[in-house]
C-alpha cells in the first residue's frame, strides 16, 4: 500500500520544471593566524586574492595591549616595483576588539580586482603579551 | 617552540579570556586560536620561559 510513497507518478519530462539554484560562496583566508609578536619588525604575509570578486573585508583582532599599524600592499606583475601601497597605515588598538576594514579604509585593494595582497603588521612598541589575527573575507567568483 | 609547550597548552585549555570592551568571557579551546595563543604566551611569561614569535600554526602539532 505504501509502495508509491516518495515517488512521482508522473514520469513525463514535459511536466518537469527547470530549477536554477543561485548562491555565492563567502570565503575566509587567514593571513596572520594568531601571531604572538615580540618585536617591532615588519611582518608581511601575502595571500592570493585572484579568486575573489567584488569587495573584500580585512578583519584584524589585536589582543596585545599595544596599537599596531596595518598596511596593505599589492604585487605588480611585470613591474620593477615589488610593492604598491594601498593607502597609509591603519592603526588598530590592542584591546581585543575586532576591526572590520573595507574599501573606505584601503580603497582599491579591497574594492577592485587584485591578484594578491600583502598584509603588513608592525608595532611601534614591542608587545609583551597577546597576539594579532588578520583575515581576508570575500566572495569567490 | 619551548619544551614546556605541552604543559602550557594543557594549562591554557583550562582558562577563560575576559574581553573588557564587550564584558564577555571566552573559554579557551583548541578552536579558539587567538585565546589559546594568548594564554600559552601568558604561561611562558609567568614561568619565565624564553620563546620567540609563534602563532597558532606552531601550536597545532601539540593539539
Amino acid at each position: 500500500m505504501s509502495s508509491y510513497l516518495g515517488r512521482s507518478e508522473n514520469s513525463d519530462s514535459t511536466h518537469s520544471q527547470n530549477v536554477r539554484l543561485k548562491g555565492r560562496i563567502v570565503k575566509q583566508k587567514m593571513v596572520h593566524n594568531a601571531v604572538a609578536f615580540l618585536d617591532t619588525n615588519f611582518n608581511d604575509i601575502t595571500v592570493d586574492t585572484s579568486e575573489f570578486i567584488g569587495d573584500k573585508l580585512l578583519i584584524v583582532k589585536n589582543t596585545t595591549g599595544q596599537s599596531c599599524n596595518v598596511t596593505l600592499y599589492g604585487n605588480l606583475e611585470g613591474s620593477n616595483q615589488t610593492y604598491a601601497s594601498f593607502g597609509s597605515a591603519y592603526v588598530v588598538s590592542g584591546n581585543g576588539a575586532a576591526s572590520v576594514l573595507g574599501r573606505n579604509v584601503f580603497g582599491a585593494a579591497l574594492a577592485g580586482p587584485v591578484l594578491s595582497i600583502t598584509v603588513r603588521v608592525k608595532f611601534d612598541t614591542a608587545p609583551t603579551s597577546g597576539s594579532v589575527t588578520t583575515a581576508l573575507m570575500g566572495v569567490e567568483g | 617552540m619551548p619544551q614546556e609547550t605541552p604543559e602550557a597548552i594543557e594549562w591554557a585549555l583550562t582558562q577563560s579570556v575576559y574581553y573588557e570592551y564587550a564584558d564577555i568571557y571566552v573559554k579557551v579551546t583548541s578552536n579558539t586560536p587567538q585565546e589559546l595563543v594568548d594564554k600559552v604566551r601568558q604561561y611562558f611569561n609567568e614561568h619565565e620561559i624564553e620563546y620567540t614569535s609563534f602563532s597558532y600554526d606552531d601550536l597545532k602539532p601539540y593539539l
